[in-house]
């Protein structure tokens, strides 16, 4: 049984290790602040958001639509929203409170502690069930509208009355009855057991005995000092009760992992919302577009850093892109231009738009990826030379075994800790096999002879799919932190950052 | 059971085997065959076991049935079945041995459980054995038993009542009602399984493997001998509530008290002889170490090839060493074997093999060597080094003689004697000239003698001696172990040894002067 509200089949676990380039993305795309915004504080919308953001390459076209139908669904009654993951969160705490206690207290059977875990979740399960009726009429999501069908076709009339009927007769308030053989060794073989007997008041005992024969039974006592005596019928009691036991065992664990997965998407979809709404707050524009169908879709208006908007608390700077079919993308140009956070704003896009999160753009379609991944340079290594490339290759090296066709590799400024011709030499090679492989790379560089390199063997091969960006800079050194399609330059305009810092006074 | 059909065993081709030797035989020790012995019997019923070592045979049909019997069992498909067999026979003698201390119910259903093993096993191997083809006598024989046996009707009634009564135990049920400390044990009714009508009621809720209402697993039983106390009284309920189910157990064991066939009984402990002796050679077979069945012959021209010491190899083997093997062969005149040679040449080794290998030719069974043509002894009579005997206040040589005069009134024409450097305590003049006369005795009563002794001069005695020199190797004096038939040369090889080791008369004064 389950909740279902993230993907049609509840492949989504919320409870899964996070992949092996978690950590590095985080950093790389600068994660932080979005995840802290959705969150708010709340440990466990930020452990949710996480898997699904990054879990995101599992997902197909049709769990973003799932999601966002869904979303749409909460968006219009959020409180009810709320009041669900509380109910869910509240059960399962009591569940948890009573296990602990009952298991310090009676050293008997699991049956009892199962028993007492089922009579505490019943009166959630019926409030849950109550609260879902009229969320069946307004649900207009698959999603929604699946768990409604779940909760209130299983957990029916029928469903309250057998549990009321087992909990009381499984409390065997006329005695355990078990059935059983004789195998070779004179001991119980296979005890069953058998409906439990109700549990009739003394005087109606002694008028059935006295007008009815009943059958002939042998009867003994064990002496409540008798250990052995007392060890030996609880042990015949366990094996009586173990099947029964497994199966009430069994229902408490549905019933709880129902309920944990459904706070944990309930907890998601309140994450979301949050970040609709401070997005919208500070007036910066969301779009929700479905994965498209054609392989190489790329394609972006607005585009911007999610993360640095958030930060900032006000709309920042948004890029076009226009990139479809293309599977190598080279930005170059001025320092400080904006390509690290272009960089970002794509990164952070590409796997929002993959999760059915709402996406930092005005309008965008992005294809389907079986994976992001990145490679920048890292803080720590700048401080010694020697042993820089080695650790960018190891890194990249490492990266491989996930690298398949169908992933997005960023790298910013791979290879720079060389020099020129030797850093260009291993990104041609590098980028060459990479494109060959069907992966996508988009590539920050300011190793000109590199991209240019690549850019004459477009020309000359007439291939069209790969694509140069530059950041924008005005004649006066301006930088208006866009990217335009324009071809790689040998200089960085490292010129007007120095006339900047050292004013007009420095010599030409 | 019918006293018309019976088998003798497979020890003996006519009459069941009684071991007549009750005690170890005296030169078990001196032959290491103790040590042999103890190790082939260990895992086995030892008290019964041991005497059938101890017990040679000179009956040449005896020796002749044991020796095919044997040799049928190293094939692997009737020592599986005899495996199985034996395997199912120690657990229905298990199941048979009083235990006071048990309820009389159970100790009934014990005893009806071994009867249906008896029958299932004897029905087993006879299967078994119709499958194979079986030329040794005593295997026929055993088949043909087991096939009679199994058709007899006293066998079939026994089978049929056992499976009728287990049949019905089996299908007793009861019911058990436990009211806090009370318990009340009634005969049962059909009734539902309630764990199958929960998983039925929540079969929406309930995840797939457990809705389809597979059957349950229950967690096994720990064996346990005695019964705890719940148990025993809900066995004492059952008797009284079906009295006339217990009844019948209690008659079955009654009238069938003593189910196992006495030829049954016999056979399970005459193969437990064979299997020992096969499962003790086997890791040395692994190795690649030859056993072979003697022909046993009236003469003593006896050949022998690849002959070796099987207590030694044992502990060469578990050390990962290699064992020397030897070859001998006396003709037709030759009935004394002298064995010379430098010190610890391998000479008493050679000995003990000699005479291991007559010992165990005269039980039937396999020995070391890769074929071997030997004398049907009747006896071994060894003499080898003893401690000072205090007690008897005797001098060795007293002793040694002593010994030796007992052994040549105890042996007889068909017996075999091994001398191990007696007369070790005296003068080489006197040791040769008392050895001589024990060569003279010897062979005077046309005894199969082998002497070791470090008198060269004795290697020629006669023509009816055979010498038998250690080969040494080379001029670095080491030893290979083997033995040639060749003159005895008297070339002194402690002395080779001694200079080896840099203790000659040269060597010492060089090595004090620096």
């Amino acid at each position: 049984m389950k909740p279902c509200l993230l993907d049609p089949q509840g492949h989504f676990d919320a409870n899964a290790a996070l992949p092996a380039e978690a950590e590095a993305l985080t950093q790389d795309l600068a994660l932080a602040p979005l995840f802290a915004t959705m969150a708010a504080g709340d440990a466990q919308v930020d452990a949710v958001a996480r898997r699904a953001l990054f879990a995101a390459p599992a997902n197909d076209a049709a769990v973003v639509a799932w999601r966002h139908a869904v979303l749409a669904d909460w968006r219009a009654q959020p409180e009810r929203l709320a009041q669900l993951r509380q109910l869910a969160d509240t059960a399962l705490a009591a569940e948890k409170r009573a296990f602990r206690t009952v298991f310090s207290r009676i050293p008997e059977s699991r049956l009892t502690r199962g028993l007492l875990a089922l009579r505490i979740l019943r009166s959630s399960l019926l409030e849950l069930r109550e609260t879902l009726l009229p969320l069946q009429a307004t649900a207009r999501s698959a999603g929604l509208q699946g768990l409604c069908a779940t909760v209130l076709e299983r957990l029916d009339e029928d469903f309250f009355t057998a549990l009321d009927l087992h909990l009381e007769a499984l409390s065997f308030p006329g005695g355990l009855l078990l059935r059983a053989g004789l195998d070779e060794d004179c001991r119980a073989s296979a005890p069953q057991l058998c409906p439990p007997p109700a549990k009739l008041p003394g005087w109606r005992l002694r008028l059935r005995g006295l007008l009815r024969r009943e059958p002939a039974s042998y009867r003994f006592h064990i002496a409540p000092r008798d250990e052995a005596g007392n060890r030996a019928l609880s042990e015949l009691r366990t094996r009586g009760i173990a099947h029964a036991a497994a199966l009430i065992e069994a229902l408490v664990d549905q019933f709880v992992g129902f309920l944990a997965a459904l706070s944990a998407e309930l907890a998601l979809y309140q994450g979301l919302l949050r970040l609709e709404t401070r997005l919208q707050l500070l007036g910066a524009p969301l779009c929700q577009p479905a994965l498209s169908e054609s392989a190489l879709a790329c394609s972006a208006e607005g585009l911007y850093d999610v993360s640095l908007a958030l930060h900032a608390g006000r709309p920042v700077v948004g890029n076009d892109l226009a990139a479809d079919g293309q599977c190598l993308l080279i930005i170059t140009g001025a320092n400080q231009g904006g390509k690290s956070t272009f960089l970002r704003s794509l990164g952070q896009a590409r796997l929002m738009a993959q999760a059915g999160f709402p996406v930092a753009a005005r309008a965008a379609s992005f294809a389907r990826l079986s994976g992001v991944f990145t490679h920048f340079r890292r803080e720590e290594d700048r401080q010694m030379r020697s042993g820089k490339l080695d650790e960018e290759l190891a890194r990249l090296s490492a990266l491989l075994p996930s690298l398949r066709r169908g992933s997005l590799l960023l790298m910013n400024e791979s290879f720079a800790a060389t020099n020129e011709r030797e850093g260009s030499e291993i990104a041609a090679e590098v980028v060459r096999a990479l494109v060959e492989q069907g992966v996508m790379v988009v590539f920050v560089t300011h190793l000109y002879a590199f991209a240019c390199a690549v850019q004459t063997e477009a020309a000359q091969t007439g291939r069209q799919d790969v694509q140069f960006l530059r950041a924008q800079r005005s004649d006066d050194g301006q930088r208006s932190f866009r990217l335009e399609v324009g071809e790689p330059l040998p200089t960085a305009w490292g010129q007007d950052l120095y006339t900047r810092i050292f004013g007009k006074s420095a010599p030409a | 059971m019918n006293p018309g059909i019976d088998f003798p065993g497979l020890l003996h081709p006519l009459q069941p085997f009684e071991a007549v030797v009750r005690s170890e035989p005296v030169h078990f020790r001196d032959l290491q065959l103790d040590r042999i012995v103890a190790d082939a019997c260990a895992g086995f019923d030892d008290a019964a076991l041991a005497p059938v070592f101890w017990s040679p045979q000179s009956d040449p049909a005896v020796l002749q049935y044991r020796q095919a019997v044997m040799q049928a069992l190293e094939t692997p498909a009737l020592a599986a079945a005899t495996e199985a067999f034996c395997r199912a026979m120690a657990q229905v003698q298990a199941a048979l041995r009083p235990a006071p201390d048990q309820p009389e119910a159970r100790m009934a259903r014990a005893h009806l459980a071994a009867a249906q093993a008896y029958c299932r096993a004897l029905a087993a191997f006879a299967g078994a054995l119709q499958a194979l083809p079986l030329q040794a006598a005593g295997w026929c024989g055993w088949r043909d038993y087991l096939q009679q046996l199994l058709a007899a009707p006293a066998f079939i009634r026994l089978r049929d009542e056992a499976d009728a009564l287990a049949a019905e135990l089996g299908a007793l049920r009861y019911e058990v009602l436990i009211e806090g400390n009370t318990v009340s044990v009634r005969a049962s009714a059909a009734c539902e399984d309630y764990a199958q009508q929960l998983a039925h009621s929540f079969a929406r809720v309930l995840p797939p493997p457990l809705r389809d209402g597979q059957p349950f697993t229950a967690p096994a039983l720990a064996a346990a001998t005695n019964l705890d106390p719940v148990e025993t009284q809900i066995l004492r309920g059952l008797t009284q509530l079906f009295p006339a189910l217990f009844a019948r157990l209690a008659a079955f064991r009654d009238r069938h008290a003593d189910f196992v066939a006495p030829a049954v009984l016999r056979c399970t402990r005459d193969l437990d002889f064979y299997r020992a002796w096969l499962g003790y050679i086997a890791p040395l077979r692994a190795r690649g170490l030859p056993f072979c069945y003697p022909l046993l012959v009236d003469e003593k021209a006896e050949a022998a090839c690849g002959i070796f010491d099987l207590a030694l190899a044992n502990k060469l083997a578990a050390a990962g060493l290699a064992v020397v093997r030897n070859d001998y062969q006396l003709t037709a005149d030759e009935h004394l074997i002298v064995v010379t040679g430098p010190n610890q040449a391998g000479k008493t080794t050679f000995a003990r093999a000699f005479g291991q290998l007559h010992h165990l030719a005269a039980l039937g069974c396999a020995v070391p060597g890769e074929q071997a043509r030997l004398l049907r002894s009747d006896a071994v009579f060894t003499h080898f080094e003893r401690e000072e005997n205090f007690a008897e206040l005797r001098s060795r040589l007293e002793d040694d003689l002593l010994r030796l005069h007992r052994i040549l009134e105890a042996a007889g024409p068909r017996s075999v004697v091994i001398l191990n450097e007696v007369f070790a305590s005296t003068t080489l003049l006197d040791a040769t000239d008392l050895s001589r006369k024990a060569l003279a005795a010897l062979s005077a009563q046309g005894v199969l003698a082998l002497m070791v002794t470090f008198i060269d001069s004795l290697a020629s005695f006669s023509p009816a001696t055979l010498s038998l020199v250690g080969v040494m190797e080379g001029d670095a004096a080491s030893r290979t172990y083997r033995f040639r038939r060749e003159p005895a040369d008297g070339r002194a090889y402690a002395m080779a040894l001694a200079e080896k080791h840099g203790l000659s008369y040269a060597r010492i004064k060089e090595r004090l002067a620096s």
